[in-house]
């Protein structure tokens, strides 16, 4: 029976590689180790882990062993998962919308960093520094100045007729810059929210799951407005020679974004983690972001890529609160189904 | 030989039928128990009491039925013509039976945006062609962007359920009642339709599921604000952190997805019955010229609907967009830095292993659980647990299994695949193993053999050609498949669906492009040896 000794085999074989993947699962634990769990654009090969991880274990001598869980929100939901064995010591991503959820949990314990003071008040936004803040940008509506003459110059303005299916946003259920932009129109707005919405139901041509799939719409010329980041213009400059994508500052004023890092309650190498912590706010640490994560640094005075001209910084930054979001993002999404 | 059947032991389908049931049991287990959490009928009451929760599920139901209906409308001439016509461009057809499990969804969603959107080619075809100051087609963001996409997306299930079926229709039958005076209408209508009526609605209700799952091009073109049981099951376990809500959410998708389910079973049961008094008739070239011309239209009006978008895929992915985005030429560029990207290697390597792990674990089951079924009496195991998998999305497969290991593994990565790849795979073996005659097997137990050895030595070698068929597919569809990835990533873990994703998410759309091309040329290769071997001329 030749067939039935090579089908044999090749079962064998298969069965063998099958095992050998199960080997993939087991991770080494060591003790001197420190473990980072961070957003998956943080750690891909584009961002800025392949950089400052390494320059952080040279400085330190520490090893660190990057986990990526997925979104920032996964990083989230898997840390206060693992709240009462924590496997990781350091969470990082954690922005101002998740940082209500992260200390209702209780998965962040406090850590005041060295070189704190070297951080603009503005971004601080835990008194008990429980996150540290590492970069922030502000939400902004980008333009294709090839495709629309005039473009928009308030969140009102985006209601005009003119702007009918012009407008690319996010689904805020999915997408962090879709939920800032929510929280952009319920600041400016308030109890008029709903009403809005309404009358922006028209401009929008579609609310991506997430931000590269929308952005992605805007670069193929689908729309030639799209809500993202003011610095989302330094990375055209940086990468296109041609000034064709620019940012729109609104006479309402901008929400910022302000991303942090925490240190997990009960985490198992705490001292690492505050040398991790600490390095953050160093220079090496900060002047790698603007470049790998298209965001501003969070420490003053790191310099800037001569990119980042084309990055207009808005005059008057509107603060919201988290706090509301779930509610205003009900009503938002409510009043475009009531159409 | 009449051995008493309670003597008869199983043998292999003892072990793999239990150990297949803990593969699907033990992540339900996980994905569910939160809704323990404070009580499961006051965390049920209040995902009932949600607005968005019906609202959801409306959307969802009557997108997938609409999908669905679709699908049917295009599959069905295709399913004609690949078996009972002889044409030039068969195997192309046949060959696209690979894209609904090979091509991943977002994928598709690239396509149809670089096809039919605003900017698309057809829509600037159109614009030049007749002088127009605005794009024609503006139907993509819409409820009827979803229904087409899904509905070409999926067509090529129809087709294939349906074409099996329509190969087999007995034409004796057929031409007894034409010898009976019975014109071609009545023929069609009384014999050829109900013999593959049960087959279109197996096909239709796998569709139904497949859409009623679906989750990028609900959201991407549904409309601002519209929502599906997964989206919201999505937003509840992510960005409110509430996990008895998504499991309520969970757990009830699951039920209604379990009514499309019981409807695929009872047509698969009797498209299973048909099969086996099936003869597979030679297929002819076109006896009419009228016959010839509908069928090139056919062709051709797949060629613009459905290829056109997976050519648009092509087209970007040999596109060199330059510094403005204006400027642009074709060439290699992507596939060479694709190819050199430090980690493609490594990617290859652990898509074959995945996939090898994931495809033994579902044909060795597929293959237990085709002997098993054949013996069992309970109507309960022989209807719902072949079936059970279609019912469970890979993303709540995934957070069960994470829940329940603690980690994510690649284990749980392969069983979570294999779950969702052996309902396929059993499909491709029971056609054999119920063909099969138990006469041999019960021929070596007389002859002394062991009940394991039985199956061993002639279910397995009756078994084989179809099991690697079943392999295969399982292969592809691990191969094409990220969403388990995604809902549950394991750390330094990736391969070609997930570099996809990720080239995709990073700004990288002609390389992802690229990358889907590679994987489906890989993919769509193994379809077809499968298709070769399988004897489809």
């Amino acid at each position: 029976m030749l067939n039935h000794s090579i089908l044999a085999r090749r079962l064998g074989l298969a069965l063998l590689c099958a095992l050998a993947s199960l080997g993939f699962s087991c991770v080494q634990k060591d003790d001197s180790q420190l473990v980072v769990y961070a957003y998956d654009s943080f750690a891909s090969e584009w961002g800025p882990a392949p950089i400052v991880i390494p320059a952080f274990e040279k400085a330190t001598g520490i090893k660190v062993e990057l986990v990526v869980p997925g979104d920032a929100g996964q990083v989230l939901a898997r840390a206060i998962d693992e709240k009462d064995a924590p496997v990781a010591d350091v969470i990082v991503g954690i922005d101002g919308n998740l940082l209500p959820k992260a200390l209702a949990a209780g998965v962040l314990s406090p850590y005041a960093p060295k070189g704190r003071e070297t951080v603009p008040a503005s971004l601080v936004l835990d008194s008990q520094w429980r996150l540290t803040p590492y970069d922030w940008s502000s939400f902004c509506i980008m333009w294709d100045s090839e495709k629309l003459a005039n473009p928009p110059a308030s969140l009102e303005d985006l209601t005009k007729p003119e702007y009918a299916r012009k407008l690319i946003l996010m689904d805020p259920r999915t997408s962090t810059p879709g939920l800032g932009f929510v929280a952009w129109t319920a600041s400016v707005y308030g109890s008029g929210l709903s009403e809005y919405w309404k009358r922006l139901e028209p401009s929008i041509l579609t609310m991506s799951p997430g931000w590269d799939t929308g952005y992605g719409l805007f670069t193929s010329g689908e729309a030639p407005l799209v809500i993202s980041y003011t610095t989302s213009a330094a990375y055209h400059a940086e990468y296109e020679t041609a000034g064709r994508y620019k940012a729109i500052e609104f006479a309402e004023g901008h929400p910022v974004q302000v991303e942090g890092a925490g240190i997990v309650a009960k985490a198992r190498h705490r001292k690492a983690a505050e040398a991790f912590i600490d390095f953050m706010l160093t220079s090496e640490f900060q002047s790698a972001l603007p470049t790998t994560n298209w965001m501003y640094p969070a420490v003053d005075g790191v310099g800037l890529p001569a990119s980042y001209a084309a990055s207009p910084k808005p005059a008057k930054t509107l603060a919201y609160d988290p706090a509301g979001l779930d509610d205003a993002v009900a009503a938002a999404l409510g009043a475009l189904r009531a159409r | 030989m009449n051995l008493p059947r309670a003597g008869r032991a199983p043998g292999l389908g003892a072990v793999l039928f239990p150990a297949f049931g803990l593969l699907l049991a033990i992540p339900l287990a996980g994905a569910f128990a939160p809704i323990l959490d404070g009580g499961a009928a006051r965390n049920l009451a209040r995902a009932f009491s949600d607005p968005r929760f019906a609202r959801s599920f409306g959307y969802g139901v009557s997108q997938a039925a609409a999908s669905a209906v679709l699908a049917a409308l295009v599959g069905i001439p295709g399913a004609f013509l690949l078996a009972k016509r002889r044409f030039p461009g068969k195997r192309f057809l046949s060959a696209l039976s690979a894209v609904p499990f090979c091509v991943p969804p977002l994928i598709i969603a690239i396509g149809f945006v670089l096809y039919y959107g605003q900017e698309g080619a057809l829509n600037r075809a159109l614009v030049s062609a007749f002088g127009l100051s605005e794009p024609p087609l503006r139907f993509l963001y819409s409820f009827w962007g979803v229904v087409a996409a899904h509905g070409f997306y999926n067509f090529p299930v129809v087709m294939r359920f349906v074409a099996d079926a329509w190969a087999g229709s007995p034409k004796r039958h057929e031409d007894a009642a034409r010898l009976l005076g019975a014109s071609e209408p009545r023929v069609f209508l009384t014999v050829t339709l109900p013999s593959i009526l049960p087959s279109l609605g197996a096909a239709m209700s796998l569709v139904f599921l497949m859409c009623f799952y679906s989750f990028v091009i609900v959201l991407l073109f549904g409309g601002p604000g519209v929502g599906t049981p997964e989206v919201e099951l999505y937003r509840a376990a992510r960005f409110e952190f509430d996990r008895p809500l998504a499991s309520s959410f969970a757990l009830v998708e699951t039920i209604v997805a379990m009514s499309a389910l019981a409807a695929y079973g009872a047509f698969e049961r009797r498209a299973a019955g048909d099969r086996r008094d099936s003869e597979r008739g030679p297929s002819t070239g076109f006896r009419t010229v009228r016959g010839a011309l509908a069928a090139a239209l056919y062709g051709a009006i797949l060629l613009v609907c459905f290829v056109g978008p997976l050519a648009a895929i092509v087209a970007e992915s040999l596109t060199i967009r330059t510094a403005s985005r204006g400027a642009w030429g074709f060439g290699l560029g992507n596939y060479a830095s694709l190819l050199s990207r430090r980690g493609f290697g490594v990617a290859v390597v652990n898509t074959a292993a995945l996939g090898l792990a994931s495809a033994t674990l579902a044909s060795a089951t597929g293959f237990a659980l085709s002997i098993g079924l054949k013996r069992t009496r309970s109507p309960i195991l022989s209807k719902v647990l072949p079936l059970l998998p279609l019912g469970v999305s890979s993303v709540v497969l995934a957070y069960g299994w994470s829940a329940a290991l603690g980690r994510p593994s690649v284990f749980a990565l392969a069983a979570v695949q294999a779950v969702s790849a052996y309902p396929f795979a059993l499909r491709a073996i029971q056609s054999s193993v119920g063909l099969s005659d138990e006469r041999y097997a019960d021929a070596a137990r007389s002859l002394g053999s062991s009940p394991l050895g039985a199956t061993l030595r002639v279910r397995l070698p009756i078994a084989a050609p179809s099991i690697a068929s079943g392999f295969a597919l399982a292969f592809a569809m691990s191969a094409g498949d990220a969403n388990a990835m995604i809902a549950a990533p394991v750390g330094g873990f990736e391969t070609l669906a997930l570099l996809l994703y990720r080239l995709a998410g990073a700004y990288r759309l002609n390389e992802a492009c690229a990358a889907a091309v590679l994987l489906a040329m890989a993919t769509g290769f193994i379809f077809f040896l499968k298709d070769a071997r399988d004897g489809l001329s």
